[in-house]
């Protein structure tokens, strides 16, 4: 059970009612308590809650209705010091003796008020404690019970290899696993798919794109010249060290860490350098870097030894993984800002790695797991001592460049921030702001200048120079002028514990929690010293030898990937509201062999797609859709249709129009970090943009907001949660783009003529078509059908357009394109 | 591109087509010769074609104003004068009841009570129907959101939402529509599941529109009568798929969504233009741009979309998960949702709608009469009501209520799946009947519970 350290609360004073000395301070507290209430709390209402408290306004983000929230104070810094009325900016501005601030407003405070309020600083500041809910910190049966008995965190066994009949069946051991499984409800699998079905398959599932036609015929040349197992090993390797590869694996993990380009919510402000998130992610896999080191590096790089300077940029990249989340820029309190940022990296980790629901916890103890609330400021505490820095700070009502946060970005390349040019660039524009600024406000309180338009002409003109000037100091000053930066985080100056927050309120402190992790898991071997944030010790405690949940987790993500649905169908949740396994051992299995194999992915890859269960085909017997009409049991390949971007980049294959280069950044990736609307001239070019980009999909921009239509349209990953698995649906919409969009109409045409080039005749050019697009050759019938359509739509074009039938090849092509088989793959 | 003009040309290639074996069939001649096949089609068997109810009602529509986050029912329609005396006591349980800070008010003829966050709405009272012993399962958005609009959230299957059922069982009155339509759905709690149609035939599944009306695509950028031609080819082609064994269950989806595509591009774009609406109509209902006129935006494309046959409309307003400003969060919210929801009741009215729509109003579930934090209120499934209005249900009534602080149904409980049984039979169908095979077994809405609350009826 996680200790709890007992400040001045509430039990603390039970403790201490022994010594006389003790009663005399508690007398004294209650005294100073109902001094507060009786004379500082209606003073502070009456005269300052309708410009700063939580329910009304916040100017100067400051608020008074709390006591943290004071001795945070606001953009001014602290309002109050306990014990200091000297030093409190409320008592100098109450008093209107500071420079600037004179507060009330239009209004001066009695002189018996300020006594009290001098007093009740004086005094310490008294304020009623929040009363801590009896359950923090407590463990309860159910609790204890659940820790024991569910299955997800025991620990891993590797499960003994069970028996089948059918001897000859498997090719592997995840064979033996799925046919007992069959044997054991009477169920017999169909036959394996024929070998057109399978390359187009595994060059799908392994690279997210269509084989060419040149490797169908290859593939099935092989398959009938040697074993099929060889040529299919063949091919799966060809695929997993082909740059596809990670272009569609990383995707998948992008999904998962909701990877977008912009903060979303409320205000919408772009992070024009995540991209090099998105590019370490598609490495990453392309490498197979061992996934138990991704994971670490996306926790803790910045605190990882590098090699080399480039190792550490990339790591510090990887760190972009906690940064890229939804932001609130525009919320009016600091703390808050930052209690919901660390819920989002807590959200995030645990969601993505343990498939655990852990931000659950942060109001109450989680009400179906035994996640009790201090394990969640356990982890808090954590990324509490780690700054956030995705270039942003918080500011309510902000415009322009106010919410950007240069000084808040890793800083890549070489490190050398001393350019002495810069240096006295920087010093000129910085006497060139203050010699603007003293023009301006120089004018401005000139009594002789006489008020009228000619005055305000030139206040107006003096202020924008100003504003031009500012600019320029900041572009000057940003780092991103000068080197490449990433997003991230890195260890606060400040090593903290946190505070359980009362019913999950930033400000509503209760007792501090040692940093730490999570309870249920029995991993016993690292601890958090005191000196750093914890993070390098969190990724070492997510890929410990004795957590289960991580190598099961990824696992069942894969499996997921190559067989429609996890073997644990909630894939972003094995708790106790989640799904049971369907093949628990197989798991097991499988997660006991990643670890032994050094977490290599691909590894795991091959030997799925090397298995008879994957190899399947898609025939549906009707015994089996009455016995299993989910295919739980694998007695077949379940078909899936195409996600949004193996659609739109099949489409660009078909129409060789595909380029395959990783293009140079993101589209997005030039903006300002100001806020955007989702109809400015700024959306308006990027959707333009969007939509004439050949590169793979995986590179177009997103915007949270702004996803291509493409994309959005065929049930794009969420980009604010973890998304282990998306929607599939089939809707008028995906009908109305595939009808109607230029895109669709432009890949159209190019199919057309590239099949128009080759000097085939007609028959020859239809084949081709369906080569390309479908990956197979027509059936006679469907030749026919072919070339009376091109005859029929040629001949009512005929008047109409001098290339009448380019018009209706491109027509088949998009008949093609947009039909459900160019959709599926089986 | 110029392509036709005229529909002669290709009608008379009739024979044509019929005798080259291409595949076009009668699909293809209902949009070639226009208004007459159109009317065999709509006669014409299909998923979608309207069918009989079980037995004869009123109602032939829904539009369900959807309140996303649990509106807190005691600041609102529920009104506990022993919760509004007992402020600041500590409730049994330990937690410290809260008084609404709203004034209640009794409304109309029936003397209902009315808080003043909804004064548009209170004049509606006498015609409203209120179910008030209502219950669910899990006090978490997204089960709770889910199981509102699919009947379970804890089956390892996903199941179909309410508007995919009450497709499925009464198809719908305008074939050029999509029969169920979903503004603005909340992305989150569940996203798609709320408005998709599982393991029902992907046709029965909602479109989604957004809040300023907008529908890409919807433009075609060829004559119609040619690309009518094209889409009988991918047609073809996707009956010759579906015809093969061992298919993708989804073919026949994708078949019908092509339909429903090119007949939407048709007619849809006039009926979201809600700038078409006369002055007053817009200043009824409180159009205006941006996030403040989004629900009252949504109520007038629901009335459009209703009125021309789409049997279920769902509207969203999110933002009512007030575990802290209750109170702002409250006014800001209703100011949004009372007008326009009032003026949707009146219009309806007016043009003799009312009569045979059935308009829902409510949360996933309600909020605890005891405060959480200095202002708010935590989630509360064990008794909070929702309202009807409309056809078929009775005018001024209440059905059903909680204890006397609002926090446990203690008469006429109804449970989600006890609401979905009502909506059903509301809608003419019984919900034991309205079942489809799925997996060896009959599945329903209601799964094995569900009782009909007939005392509602009229």
């Amino acid at each position: 059970m996680t200790r709890i350290r007992i400040g001045i609360w509430a039990i603390g004073a039970a403790v201490l009612l022994g010594a006389p000395s003790a009663v005399t301070a508690q007398e004294n507290d209650e005294a100073r308590l109902e001094f507060f209430e009786r004379r500082i709390r209606p003073l502070l209402a009456s005269n300052c809650y309708n410009c700063h408290s939580a329910n009304t306004n916040s100017h100067g983000g400051l608020r008074v209705d709390d006591r943290n929230g004071l001795i945070q104070g606001g953009g001014r810094g602290p309002a109050i010091v306990p014990g200091h009325p000297e030093t409190s900016l409320l008592l100098q501005a109450v008093r209107q003796t500071h420079k600037k601030v004179k507060m009330p407003p239009n209004k001066k405070l009695g002189e018996r008020d300020i006594a009290d309020l001098t007093r009740w600083i004086k005094d310490g500041a008294a304020w009623p404690k929040p009363i801590v809910p009896a359950s923090v910190g407590r463990s309860s049966a159910e609790y204890d019970r659940l820790r024991k008995e569910h299955w997800a965190w025991q620990p891993m066994r590797r499960p003994q290899l069970p028996k089948v009949q059918d001897t000859s069946w498997p090719l592997s051991d995840v064979d033996r696993f799925v046919l007992a499984n069959l044997e054991e409800k009477g169920l017999k699998p169909v036959g394996g798919a024929d070998p057109v079905t399978l390359i187009r398959r595994l060059t799908f599932d392994i690279t997210g794109l269509p084989p060419t036609p040149a490797e169908v015929v290859e593939f099935v040349a092989r398959w009938k010249r040697a074993r099929p197992q060889v040529a299919i090993a063949q091919l799966v390797d060809r695929l997993l060290s082909s740059p596809g590869y990670g272009e569609r694996w990383g995707r998948h993990w992008l999904d998962v860490a909701r990877y977008g380009e912009s903060t979303g919510s409320a205000r919408n402000l772009p992070y024009p350098h995540a991209w090099r998130y998105r590019d370490y992610v598609i490495d990453a896999f392309n490498r197979d870097k061992p996934y138990d080191r991704f994971i670490c590096e996306q926790i803790a790089g910045d605190l990882l030894p590098a090699d080399s300077p480039r190792q550490r940029d990339e790591q510090l990249i990887a760190t972009g993984f906690l940064a890229l989340g939804v932001r609130d820029v525009n919320q009016r309190f600091k703390v808050r800002f930052v209690m919901d940022n660390i819920d989002e990296q807590i959200d995030t980790v645990t969601r993505s790695v343990l498939a655990l629901t852990a931000s659950c916890a942060r109001c109450h103890n989680h009400k179906f797991d035994p996640i009790p609330t201090t394990d969640y400021y356990a982890l808090a505490g954590i990324f509490g001592s780690s700054d956030l820095c995705a270039g942003l700070r918080n500011k309510m009502g902000g415009g322009g460049m106010d919410y950007y946060d240069p000084d808040k970005l890793h800083v890549l390349g070489s490190g050398e921030k001393n350019d002495p040019a810069t240096g006295a660039k920087i010093a000129d524009a910085r006497a060139a702001l203050a010699r603007g600024r003293a023009e301006f406000n120089s004018l401005r309180d000139d009594p002789k200048f006489a008020a009228g338009p000619e005055r305000e002409k030139k206040l107006v003109a003096l202020r924008q120079r100003v504003n031009k000037l500012q600019n320029d100091l900041l572009a000057l000053e940003d780092p991103a002028t000068h080197w490449p930066v990433a997003y991230g985080v890195r260890d606060s100056k400040i090593i903290a514990d946190a505070a359980v927050r009362i019913r999950g309120e930033a400000e509503m402190l209760g007792p501090s929690v040692p940093r730490g992790f999570l309870s249920l898991l029995p991993v016993s071997n690292v601890k958090i010293s005191g000196k750093n944030s914890g993070r390098l010790e969190l990724a070492q405690w997510l890929t410990s030898p004795q957590n289960p949940l991580t190598p099961r987790v990824i696992v069942n993500r894969v499996w997921k990937h190559l067989f429609g649905q996890g073997i644990v169908a909630s894939v972003d949740n094995f708790g106790v509201t989640g799904e049971l396994p369907s093949h628990p051992e197989l798991l097991d299995h499988l997660a006991t062999q990643l670890v032994r194999d050094g977490w290599s992915l691909k590894k795991l890859i091959r030997s799925l797609v090397l298995s008879r269960a994957y190899q399947l085909g898609f025939d549906a017997p009707d015994v089996n859709v009455a016995a299993d009409p989910g295919n739980r049991l694998i007695w077949r390949h379940s078909p899936r249709r195409l996600d949004a971007e193996e659609l739109r980049d099949a489409m660009l294959a078909a129409a060789g129009a595909l380029d395959r280069a990783r293009p140079k950044g993101s589209l997005a990736g030039h903006f300002k970090v100001t806020e955007m609307t989702n109809n400015g001239a700024q959306a308006k070019k990027l959707e333009e943009q969007a939509h004439a980009s050949e590169h793979r999909s995986v590179y177009l921009p997103l915007v949270r907001g702004l996803t291509p239509r493409p994309l959005e349209v065929f049930d794009f990953a969420d980009q604010g949660l973890v998304t282990g698995s998306r929607d599939s649906t089939t809707v008028a919409p995906q009908a109305l783009y595939l009808l109607n969009d230029p895109f669709v109409s432009r890949q159209a045409h190019a199919l057309a003529e590239r099949v128009q080039r080759a000097k085939d005749d007609d028959e020859q050019r239809a084949a081709r078509i369906y080569r390309f697009a479908l990956a197979r050759t027509p059936t006679p019938k469907e030749t026919e059908r072919a070339l009376a359509y091109i005859a029929e739509y040629e001949s009512a074009l005929r008047d109409e357009t001098p290339t009448p039938r380019a018009a209706a090849w491109a027509s088949f092509c998009h008949a093609i394109l947009a039909s459900a088989e160019f959709r599926f793959v089986r | 591109m110029q392509y036709l003009n005229s529909l002669a040309p290709l009608a008379s290639r009739r024979q044509v087509l019929k005798s080259a074996g291409a595949g076009f069939g009668y699909l293809a001649l209902a949009g070639l010769l226009g208004e007459k096949a159109a009317a065999e089609r709509r006669s014409a068997p299909g998923p979608l074609t309207p069918r009989q109810p079980h037995f004869p009602v009123k109602a032939k529509r829904i539009i369900f104003l959807f309140m996303e986050g649990a509106m807190s029912q005691l600041d609102t329609f529920e009104y506990k004068p022993r919760l509004q005396g007992d402020d600041g006591r500590v409730a049994p349980g330990g937690a410290v009841l809260t008084a609404s800070k709203f004034r209640f008010r009794r409304h109309g003829q029936t003397g209902t009570w009315v808080s003043e966050l909804f004064p548009h709405v209170a004049r509606h009272v006498d015609k409203l129907c209120f179910i008030r012993g209502l219950h669910t399962d899990t006090p978490a958005h997204p089960q709770a959101v889910i199981q509102l609009h699919t009947g379970t959230a804890l089956a390892q299957l996903t199941r179909p939402s309410m508007g995919a059922w009450l497709l499925y069982g009464l198809g719908t009155e305008n074939q050029d529509l999509p029969g169920y339509v979903t503004i603005n759905p909340p992305p989150n709690f569940g996203g798609a599941v709320n408005f998709g149609s599982a393991f029902l035939p992907a046709h029965f599944q909602g479109t989604r529109i957004n809040d300023t009306g907008e529908m890409p695509n919807l433009r075609p950028r060829t004559a119609s009568p040619l690309q009518r031609r094209q889409l009988e080819l991918i047609q073809a082609m996707n009956r010759d798929l579906a015809a093969r064994p061992g298919a993708p269950d989804e073919v026949e989806g994708v078949i019908q969504s092509f339909e429903l595509a090119f007949r939407m591009q048709h007619h849809v774009p006039d009926l979201l233009d809600i700038s078409r609406e006369p002055r007053r109509v817009l200043d009824a209902y409180g159009v205006k741009p941006g996030p403040a006129g989004s629900f009252a935006r949504q109520c007038l494309m629901a009335r459009r979309l209703s009125e021309a046959g789409v049997r279920f409309v769902e509207i969203c307003q999110s933002g009512w998960d007030h575990h802290n400003n209750l109170h702002r969060g409250l006014i800001s919210q209703s100011t949004m949702v009372d007008q326009p929801t009032a003026a949707l009741l009146t219009d309806l009215e007016q043009r003799g709608l009312l009569d045979e729509t059935l308009v829902l109003f409510g949360s996933e579930f309600g909020r605890m009469p005891t405060a959480q934090g200095p202002d708010g209120r935590d989630h509360n499934i064990t008794g909070y009501p929702m309202w009807l209005a409309g056809a078929g249900v009775k005018k001024g009534f209440s059905y059903g209520g909680t204890d006397e602080y609002g926090l446990h149904a203690t008469a006429g409980r109804m449970h989600t799946t006890d609401l979905h049984a009502t909506l059903l039979a509301l809608m003419g169908l019984d919900h034991t009947q309205l079942t489809y095979r799925y997996g060896g077994r009959d599945f329903r809405l209601t799964d094995v519970a569900g009782n009909v609350a007939s005392a509602i009826m009229a």
